[in-house]
């Protein structure tokens, strides 16, 4: 039996994916649905149920709905996602895209000043920034903020979600602005020219040129950046572990802190099936509401 | 080339000398690779000092070579990792238990291996306290699970020196309304907090075990479990110890705002208490080595004499007391496959000069009575006096689900430090939390 050119083609294609699927399939898939078949179980890292563990219904559940500390904590994370993915990092991230649009002198050096925060692991960037809050006279913001006759403060504990999201949004400016700066690039100069010979002002163009025409990568951008904030782990672990008071106890931190701290399996699993279920309606509400092209 | 005799016979004793000493050192060789390799995890630079120092006497005593695995030195990261690698199966054949309470939780799990037989036969058995045997115990089985090695005598900790420099009485207090009068009387004087009981999320079992549990401790008619092993949350005396905090919050009697900190001990235990600015404080034996020792980072100068002890008092004025926690205790991995071999390890560790070596590095004292027999006894210095003690020692027992009850009381704690609960909603907060996780039969209704 001889296959035809386009079932060969078709069959080039699913070889070609196989790999990836496979190994999303390993570490994304199997994971989701292990966590759902856990979080109908009373499972524990101590105590019998380590031992044996029994189904339990959707107990876990019923209780996860009657804790305030979830509620807040998806609170938190809503604030933490829109704080610094939606508005921080997009907004300056644009800004920093369209300036460097422009003929800037020692453009690459921006660029890269830009850039170097994503190349810094995460763990390594919350190090920095504990040192940059360090409450006391020898934190740098407080010494910095000492040159203006300020007293020091305690960064961490009067200002906890603020500053997280302040060293979230530092550190994901560079991916926003080269998906945005990419967006730019792909609208045709002529189309400016046209504007500009008809007698547009700049505020005109942006308003009815550039924003209108990135709204797909700007989309797009939204998409990415909500969804892989929504994961975020290590970060916040390393700057506040949550605290104080639950002030930054994203969902991420609320999950560890249930499984490897209070050693609940079966709850920690169905705290992170809410969490996975809300990440895929927010990316649904993209995609379908939003028409984002993924 | 000629050799006379003598250069002859030199060359041949050299020979001689060589191929003996490869023989010995192949020998030696030999018997490292024959023996057989114990995998024992320790942490925090103190422990790992004392570990390392007995590294070779250890090794000669069981017969074994040691593969010591330095691990996390925070205690909650320790116990995590050693937890998920007890449950994935490739945790090492030694450890230690942090806190006593932690044991039940650990036995009943399965990953600890029963050390009964063994214990019985230890000769070092006889020579540890009852209440120490009974902690070592699951107190579901009665089994024993661990082999006890230091104990940390817990009490208060006031600044004397500062205390009668303002003519503030010393003397012991008798139950919590003369300790919450001192208390009253230092703040008027001084305006600084007078006093500390750990609380809240981020001091984690600290809550319970330095703070929570001197409270309850302090009822000598009340006893954490029922007949049945049932945790009695619903009752008076967890209420009233409620309670006691919230008087200490609500009087502005304890420092609140460093307890939501995520290193809540480090202000006000390593920069309040050594600056004066807080006068009170739960702790135990190790607080005067690494919190204010010569060796820490606000060193208190002259620590025996500046800060002094107060036994804990009672809620009705029953005789004060002290608690004892058998800290670090040696386990024996239930899987490991060289159990008989680890066994003998732990039984090695639970000896007195290793205790000695462990306690004076840690500020703990022997779990063992007979070590005061020994000739290092001495180099102990006044932590002898709280070995003296613990014969009289009480400790609040629990059973398996202690860290349920910790996380509660954390989560109490916490409710009450950021005033969204009174004592009474605190006490409800609790009793649902243990309720929601370990089901409610696990609460007494007696």
């Amino acid at each position: 039996m001889t296959l035809s050119f386009e079932t060969k083609r078709q069959l080039g294609y699913r070889l070609m994916m196989a790999p990836a699927l496979l190994l999303m399939g390993a570490f994304i898939v199997f994971p989701a649905f292990y966590a759902f078949s856990l979080s109908l179980t009373n499972d524990a890292l101590l105590g019998f149920a380590a031992k044996e563990s029994s189904f339990v219904g959707l107990r876990n559940f019923t209780r996860l709905f009657g804790d305030p500390l979830f509620w807040n904590s998806l609170k938190v994370t809503l604030v933490f996602v829109i704080g610094s993915a939606v508005i921080g990092q997009f907004v300056l991230g644009f800004a920093a895209a369209l300036c460097l649009q422009q003929p800037v002198k020692y453009k690459s050096i921006f660029n890269a000043i830009i850039c170097l925060p994503n190349a810094v692991p995460e763990m390594v960037v919350g190090f920095l920034w504990i040192s940059m809050y360090a409450s006391g006279e020898y934190g740098t913001l407080n010494r910095i903020i000492a040159w203006f006759g300020i007293a020091p403060q305690q960064w961490l504990y009067t200002f906890p979600l603020f500053s997280i999201i302040i060293v979230n949004t530092w550190r994901g400016i560079a991916f926003s602005m080269i998906l945005l700066t990419s967006g730019l690039a792909a609208i045709p100069k002529d189309i400016y020219e046209a504007a500009r010979v008809d007698g547009a002002t700049d505020k005109q163009i942006f308003l009815r040129i550039t924003l209108p025409m990135m709204m797909p990568t700007i989309f797009l951008y939204l998409f990415i950046s909500t969804v892989t904030t929504f994961a975020i782990f290590g970060l916040v672990y390393t700057l506040s572990r949550g605290g104080p008071a639950n002030s930054t106890e994203i969902l991420g931190i609320y999950i560890y802190n249930q499984s490897f701290t209070s050693f609940q399996l079966g709850y920690g699993a169905a705290v992170a099936v809410i969490s996975l279920v809300v990440s895929m309606v927010l990316g649904l509400v993209y995609v379908r509401a939003l028409k984002v092209e993924v | 080339m000629s050799l006379n005799i003598r250069q002859l016979l030199a060359q041949f004793a050299g020979g001689l000398l060589f191929v003996t000493g490869a023989a010995v050192t192949g020998a030696v060789a030999a018997e490292t690779i024959k023996k057989p390799t114990l995998i024992i995890a320790e942490h925090r630079s103190a422990r790992l000092a004392a570990l390392y120092s007995l590294e070779e006497v250890i090794e000669a005593r069981v017969g074994v070579n040691l593969k010591i695995v330095e691990y996390p030195a925070p205690a909650q990261d320790y116990f995590t990792k050693l937890v998920t690698e007890l449950r994935a199966g490739n945790a090492p054949d030694v450890f230690t238990i942090p806190r006593d309470l932690q044991l039940d939780d650990l036995a009943a799990a399965g990953y600890l291996a029963d050390l009964s037989p063994a214990m019985q036969a230890w000769p070092g058995y006889r020579h540890l306290p009852e209440l120490i045997k009974s902690l070592a115990k699951g107190s579901f089985d009665d089994r024993s699970y661990a082999v006890p090695s230091i104990v940390a005598i817990e009490q208060l900790y006031y600044r004397h020196d500062l205390l009668e420099k303002l003519a503030i009485s010393t003397a012991q207090p008798q139950d919590w309304q003369d300790l919450l009068a001192r208390a009253r009387q230092i703040k008027t004087r001084t305006g600084q907090f007078p006093l500390l009981f750990p609380a809240g999320l981020t001091w984690g079992m600290g809550a319970y075990t330095e703070g929570y549990r001197y409270l309850l401790a302090g009822f000598s008619e009340y006893k954490l479990l029922d007949k049945q092993g049932r945790y009695r949350l619903a009752e008076d005396a967890p209420r009233q110890a409620f309670e006691f905090y919230q008087t200490l919050i609500r009087e502005d009697l304890m420092p609140v705002k460093p307890l939501l900190n995520p290193e809540p001990w480090v202000i006000p235990k390593y920069e309040m208490f050594p600056k004066g600015q807080l006068m009170i404080t739960t702790c135990g034996t190790w607080c005067r080595v690494f919190d204010w020792g010569a060796n820490s980072r606000n060193p208190i100068a002259n620590v025996e004499q500046a800060v002094g002890t107060w036994k804990i008092p009672s809620v009705d004025g029953s005789q004060p007391f002290v608690l004892a926690s058998m800290v670090y205790a040696w386990a024996v991995n239930a899987q490991s496959r060289q159990r008989p071999l680890a066994t003998q390890l732990a039984l090695a560790l639970g000896e007195v000069d290793v205790a000695l070596a462990y306690a004076q590095k840690l500020g703990n004292v022997p779990a063992r009575m007979d070590a005061k027999q020994h000739p290092q006894y001495a180099a102990l210095g006044t932590l002898s006096e709280a070995h003296q003690q613990l014969p009289q020692a009480r400790a609040l027992r629990t059973t398996v689900g202690a860290n349920v009850i910790m996380a509660g009381v954390a989560r109490a704690t916490e409710a009450l430090l950021i005033g969204r609960e009174d004592a009474e909603g605190a006490q409800q907060l609790l009793v649902n939390y243990v309720s929601s996780v370990l089901g409610d039969e696990a609460i007494s209704k007696e």
